[in-house]
């Protein structure tokens, strides 16, 4: 579909002899919201590395933005926003100092929205991100990605260390995003309620494998069963 | 563009090591400076530079170069932290600036380093071809530097700082002999220009599928198992070898601390490596090790490196002791075991350094040395100084990094006086002094465990 944002077609990743991923093919299409769910170790952070060209898969292709990942275009780069499971700051950087750091990248930067963002999240400015618990390392991170206002968001496991409340305003940013501007996001979790609240499509990831790729609303409708049991089920 | 270079830049500029170095360097000069106002300062940093026959001179100068070297192994190590994030492949212009910025501060570096060759040169300068070889060398000792800080931990590059800081009054007397001839210097040209080159091409296409990843920015679980294997089977040979009464605690945690940090098979593998070629340097260049062997500043990384390496290393972990003391094991013996512990640490890498800086170098260049009563004599000083360097760290009140960083300045400080003055003490006044170190150890490190088995973690 020329609208795919992300084009994974046929992908299979080893590491060694294991196979994380295993011939994979699913689309994103522009403007959805799309959740990747999985339990541990099933490949959620590689198949979102191999998105990004930060892997490369052994067998199959990978479209990101139209761009190939592996060797990303500078200009593809300023469309896209990373959060990684665990990202390593420079600890003895300010947070306006980070923000700035970062910002100095792009051509085209918000400042108004980050600095609303730190506001809203009780953030200071002037704190070192080496005094910053794991929560508000995570804050920042996500700050910065949405700085550039990037066309494709892509978060791993972004709200696994925010506390109830950070979560809770981490997901209405997003709303808020996707109604603002047209923005595709692309998340991995294992919390269900979050997808729930947010996506449109999804995907269930399971020993490297897809188990189930579409609208969310389709896959609710199996049974009576609500999306965590539903997850249960399909990947016992 | 500029902007992202200037953030760059202060990237690096605030990063602790930087601030500290920086600080280090103005206050340094300053109160070099203020101490010798009789001589005009040009003249002055001139002499300082190129001077060797006065010891404060040439410590000054070893500061500088020292610090030189740090700088370059730091600006490599921190290339490494750039290139090792999802950023350098996901922010646009990422590794082109950084690269840019690596490049700027190498060339920064090279003509502070041909400066300093230059200012110092007039003795060296007799040919033209010399004059080449003034350049050659500092291009090649600042991408020396640099790669090397590249491609190791940071804990590497601090006690190699620490090695080439011991020769850096000589290299440049030693690189004018390597450096002489005119082919010589266009073959070491060639040879670090490609390597830089390689470097740089490296850097702009590197990612975690490369095989030299895992060896740059993280130590791979393989190789990590080896070396652990093969240290874990070192000390279990000790363990065996000792009788069972005395098998006791220490060789076991000293296990969890060889596992736990990377110091101890950095150096073993990076010593095994230049062992050989060391060797030969000194071999080589016999007449320019004789000088600084006869320097009693030789022992200063006996005395003081050995305590301030293994304590520095050891502060972090001393905040999960809270968690190790709920181990089924009484709290004294826990103290007692993990002094122990840091001790023999201590002592194992002042017997590396003595074989590698004293010993084997001696046997080669003066065995005759060997056979006297005050060199022993000196070198139990040395010895007996750790001990009550150890003594002095444990009786701090805590052990937070900024009282740890004076006590480590103190503990230079003797040294330094105690190496000045060394070359004049006859045997029995050495044995004296080595007696009154231990006593004066053994005495504080009673002290300071009863102390450690009231702290609160």
């Amino acid at each position: 579909m020329k609208n795919d944002i992300i084009d994974v077609k046929n992908v299979t990743k080893c590491f060694g002899s294991k196979k994380v991923l295993d011939d994979l093919s699913f689309q994103v299409g522009q403007g959805s919201v799309f959740g990747l769910l999985g339990k541990n170790g099933s490949g959620k952070t590689t198949l979102i590395k191999s998105i990004l060209g930060l892997v490369r898969p052994q067998h199959g292709n990978i479209t990101t933005l139209g761009d190939d990942p592996w060797c990303f275009q500078e200009s593809t780069k300023e469309k896209i926003g990373y959060v990684p499971q665990m990202d390593s700051l420079y600890p003895w950087l300010r947070i306006k100092e980070m923000v700035e750091y970062t910002a100095s990248f792009y051509s085209r930067w918000n400042s108004n929205l980050v600095n609303e963002l730190i506001e809203d999240w009780g953030l200071n400015p002037q704190d070192r991100i080496g005094t910053l618990s794991v929560g508000e390392s995570q804050k920042v991170s996500i700050i910065l990605s949405l700085g550039h206002e990037p066309e494709l968001l892509v978060f791993d496991e972004p709200v696994a260390s925010l506390d109830p409340f950070a979560r809770r305003q981490f997901l209405k940013t997003l709303i808020e995003i996707i109604t603002r501007r047209p923005c595709t996001i692309f998340f991995s979790t294992h919390i269900t309620s979050d997808l729930e609240r947010i996506t449109d499509h999804v995907a269930l990831l399971h020993q490297g494998k897809i188990m189930f790729c579409g609208e969310l609303d389709e896959l609710k409708t199996r049974g009576n069963l609500n999306l965590e049991e539903i997850f249960l089920e399909m990947t016992r | 563009m500029i902007n992202r270079i200037r953030h760059i830049l202060l990237l690096y500029l605030r990063e602790t090591s930087f601030v500290l170095l920086f600080w280090v360097l103005v206050l340094g000069v300053l109160f070099a400076h203020f101490l010798f106002t009789d001589l005009d300062f040009h003249q002055w940093l001139v002499r300082y530079i190129t001077t060797t026959q006065y010891p404060v001179f040439s410590i000054w100068s070893s500061v500088m170069l020292g610090a030189g070297i740090w700088i370059t192994c730091l600006l490599g190590w921190m290339f490494k932290v750039q290139y090792a994030h999802p950023r350098s492949s996901l922010l646009p212009h990422y590794r082109s600036s950084h690269l840019m910025v690596g490049w700027i501060c190498y060339l920064l570096i090279v003509i502070g380093a041909i400066w300093v060759i230059h200012v110092g040169g007039s003795f060296y300068q007799d040919t033209s071809d010399k004059q080449f070889a003034f350049f050659v060398a500092a291009v090649f000792f600042s991408a020396f530097n640099l790669i090397l800080g590249y491609i190791s931990w940071p804990t590497f590059a601090v006690v190699l700082w620490g090695m080439l800081c011991l020769f850096s009054n000589y290299e440049y007397f030693i690189l004018t002999q390597i450096l002489g001839e005119f082919l010589t210097n266009v073959f070491v040209l060639i040879l670090t220009s490609s390597a830089l080159l390689l470097l740089t091409w490296r850097l702009f296409h590197l990612k975690e599928e490369h095989w030299e990843y895992p060896y740059l920015f993280s130590w791979t679980r393989t190789s990590q198992r080896q070396h652990d294997a093969l240290l874990t089977t070192l000390l279990d040979m000790v363990e065996k070898r000792l009788p069972s009464h005395q098998k006791h605690k220490p060789l076991k945690i000293l296990r969890w601390d060889v596992l736990r940090f990377s110091i101890y098979k950095t150096i073993l593998f990076f010593s095994a490596i230049i062992l050989p070629f060391y060797l030969l340097y000194i071999k080589a260049l016999s007449e320019y090790f004789l000088s600084f062997y006869q320097s009693p500043f030789k022992y200063f990384l006996l005395c003081a490196y050995s305590v301030i390496v293994i304590f520095g290393f050891h502060l972090r972990s001393i905040s999960l002791w809270g968690r190790e003391l709920l181990f089924p094991m009484e709290r004294k013996r826990f103290i007692k075991e993990k002094g122990m512990n840091l001790l023999i640490q201590i002592y194992l890498l002042w017997l590396f350094l003595f074989i590698l800086i004293i010993l084997l170098p001696y046997m080669l260049l003066m065995p005759e040395f060997l056979m006297t009563a005050k060199f022993w004599s000196e070198i139990l000083l040395t010895a007996c100084f750790p001990l009550a360097g150890f003594g002095a760290l444990t009786s701090l009140r805590d052990l937070s990094p900024r009282q740890s960083a004076f006590a480590f300045l103190g503990i230079v400080t003797i040294t330094i006086f105690q190496m000045m003055q060394i070359k004049n003490l006859d045997v029995p006044i050495l044995l004296m002094e080595s007696f009154a170190w231990l006593f004066i150890g053994v005495l504080l490190i009673k002290m300071s465990y009863h102390k450690w088995c009231q702290t609160e973690f």
